[in-house]
């Protein structure tokens, strides 16, 4: 028996040129790739001119927070994953359901990063204590806006997978779109994590 | 029976957390202070890439997109590490 024809290649093949997803979407993602390249550039900029304020800072941060941060949006990640492929299988209920679970761990970012700032500001350490928090307080937020939205999206993306009325290919697009921002999201915090929490000095 | 497509998404999660636990590994501990970041940095250049390929599904999709993320990424890299080393 053959199995039927996943939606995405359908999609893929009506004039999509092999994108998952959406065109705007991924013009978004590239422009605020570059976008935060820029802002890497100018913390390593700063961080060359004066090495030792900041890695006296980076010891005020706590790893774990940090690496906590790193495998929740990892796993939350890999839920996406899954819920791309199950609606590509057109299996809407299992999509709904990864959906779900990408939220629901995806939360726990939103959770932890809100205890990291609140330890930090408690301990006297804000925006304008001096450059490196500066950096860290300015691109850490701006992250923290994109998962935000990243957490809107995946409420949209719930309703859609479970919206009997629309196309299957409408559907599969619009999981594939969100998806293809959230591990955007996730990929922008696997090098601040490196850029702000790893970079030791010499 | 695990279909082939979970056990990939599970596969590439587990190469992206051992990843992470031997980066976060480097930095705590093993090895000098610059060669430990350094390796930590590539190791995150790794994970990115792997988030791109296997994650947003780009490996064998759309090649001037994918050729956009490769310069991202190189760029990116190259950023990072030439900051760490002339600071």
């Amino acid at each position: 028996m053959h199995s039927p024809a996943r939606v995405s290649d359908t999609v893929s093949s009506a004039g999509n040129a092999g994108l998952p997803g959406d065109e705007g979407v991924w013009f978004f993602i590239v422009a605020d790739m570059f976008a935060f390249g820029v802002f890497f550039l100018l913390f390593t900029v700063g961080r060359a001119a004066a090495p030792d304020l900041y890695e006296a800072s980076r010891q005020h941060l706590d790893l774990r927070f940090g690496l906590a941060n790193t495998l929740v949006l990892l796993t939350s990640g890999a839920c996406m994953a899954r819920a791309v492929h199950e609606a590509a299988e057109q299996h809407w209920e299992a999509a709904r359901r990864w959906i779900a679970f990408t939220a629901a761990t995806g939360a726990l970012f939103g959770v932890s990063k809100a205890f990291e700032w609140h330890a930090k500001i408690t301990n006297g350490i804000r925006l304008t204590t001096n450059e490196f928090f500066t950096y860290y307080f300015v691109f850490t937020g701006i992250h923290f806006l994109h998962f935000v939205i990243g957490i809107a999206v995946l409420a949209v993306l719930f309703r859609v997978a479970g919206s009997a009325d629309a196309e299957p290919a409408r559907r599969t697009r619009w999981i594939e779109a969100g998806g293809a921002y959230w591990h955007m999201v996730d990929l922008l915090w696997i090098v601040l994590f490196a850029m702000l929490y790893l970079m030791r000095a010499a | 029976m695990i279909a082939p497509a979970s056990r990939r998404i599970v596969k590439t999660w587990a190469v992206l957390v051992a990843a992470t636990l031997l980066g976060f590994a480097f930095v705590e501990g093993l090895g000098g202070a610059r060669a430990a970041t350094t390796a930590a940095i590539l190791l995150a250049m790794f994970k990115v890439n792997v988030v791109i390929e296997r994650y947003m599904d780009l490996r064998w999709r759309h090649a001037p997109l994918r050729a956009v993320m490769a310069v991202w990424l190189g760029v990116v890299a190259v950023i990072l590490l030439v900051g760490l080393w002339v600071a």
